[in-house]
């Protein structure tokens, strides 16, 4: 009988598995318990993004669906091309329109805002580690309006977010500050 | 007593290899034992939890990289890599497994980063009932603490 790898091992073996891979553990954290915790520390995103050559993300216009999307392909080693980067592909199929942007990147985590249009107009933001492949939804609220521009007018941006890291802290804490203090870091906020 | 330039092995269950110094280096623990002590070149080193089997198959390994590494005319990259896939290829997981754990103890990277490739590669695509069979690994969640991980989507930074 076969005793278990050492957890040094194991670390060697993870960061070596190709994104999708990595991508189908990080939902199957099930394995066992030391599995679980080598696969969700932050050591393995970290080796893993530096493995990686380059990420290159698409920003495209889907006609038919009238759709903006954001793509990640990558060149790993089994040169598969991630796929495309769509929160729940089901419930927007749903939405009037659906429109996904790019707030920044940093430290490897890309933050993406997304403009929801049903009876009124909602922006989501989230957060993705494109190495496992995965969303946190941060917020989804109004849209806020420019003094200047009346509630009808859809020429909204999104120009007052940021992105960043704040290394201050020994945990690495994603910040999205509102440039002026309103609504959306209030959100954050709470 | 081996001849100068030449060290001797020794597996945990008494056999002896005598092997060419620039072999016996490519692990890096038996290189800081031969540089601190000189007495460990003369005498024979106890490679301590490696039987024979295993022994000779690092050896096998290291005295092809060792070559490959003094004169590239002889043993290009293409035989090299012909070699590494190979070498793998023609272990069982029980092998595979005891190469990994000494040639992490032995640190000879070269091996451990081919033996941990191989490895990757053998996870890959598999269900986590199908890993855990292929490795031995308990699962030691409750139905349900497994429930609540299968529920959480994970967000590792």
């Amino acid at each position: 009988m076969m005793n278990p790898l050492e957890e040094a091992i194991l670390i060697e073996i993870l960061v070596r598995l190709p994104i999708k891979s990595i991508t189908r553990l990080a939902r199957c954290t099930c394995i066992c318990k030391l599995w679980c915790a080598l696969i969700k520390s932050p050591d393995i995103a970290m080796q893993k993004l530096a493995r990686i050559a380059s990420v290159v993300l698409v920003k495209k216009f889907v006609k038919d669906v009238n759709k903006t999307v954001l793509s990640f392909h990558s060149c790993d080693e089994d040169k598969e091309s991630l796929r495309i980067l769509v929160p729940d592909l089901k419930e927007s199929m749903t939405l009037e329109r659906y429109w996904m942007d790019l707030v920044g990147t940093c430290n490897g985590i890309v933050c993406v805002s997304d403009i929801v249009c049903m009876s009124d107009m909602y922006f989501d933001i989230y957060l993705c580690n494109p190495v496992i492949h995965d969303f946190l939804k941060l917020l989804s609220c109004p849209l806020i309006y420019p003094d200047h521009c009346s509630p009808n007018n859809s020429s909204v941006t999104l120009e007052r977010l940021a992105f960043g890291i704040d290394q201050s802290y020994t945990i690495l804490n994603y910040k999205v500050p509102d440039r002026d203090p309103g609504e959306i870091a209030r959100q954050i906020n709470k | 007593m081996a001849s100068k330039g030449n060290l001797t092995l020794k597996s945990c269950n008494g056999k002896e290899f005598i092997v060419e110094e620039k072999v016996a280096v490519m692990s890096t623990t038996i290189k800081n034992m031969v540089d601190v002590d000189d007495s460990f070149a003369q005498g024979v080193i106890p490679i301590i939890g490696v039987d024979g089997k295993i022994l000779a198959k690092l050896i096998e390994y290291c005295k092809e990289h060792a070559e490959a590494d003094e004169d590239e005319e002889v043993k290009s990259e293409e035989y090299l890599k012909k070699f590494d896939e190979k070498f793998v290829d023609e272990l069982n997981l029980n092998d595979l497994y005891d190469l990994l754990k000494a040639s992490n103890y032995l640190e000879i990277t070269k091996l451990l980063n081919l033996l941990c490739q191989k490895v990757a590669s053998m996870i890959k695509g598999k269900k986590p009932e199908e890993i855990r069979r292929i490795f031995n690994i308990k699962n030691d969640f409750t139905p349900e603490e497994e429930e609540e991980i299968n529920r959480q989507n994970p967000w590792a930074f």
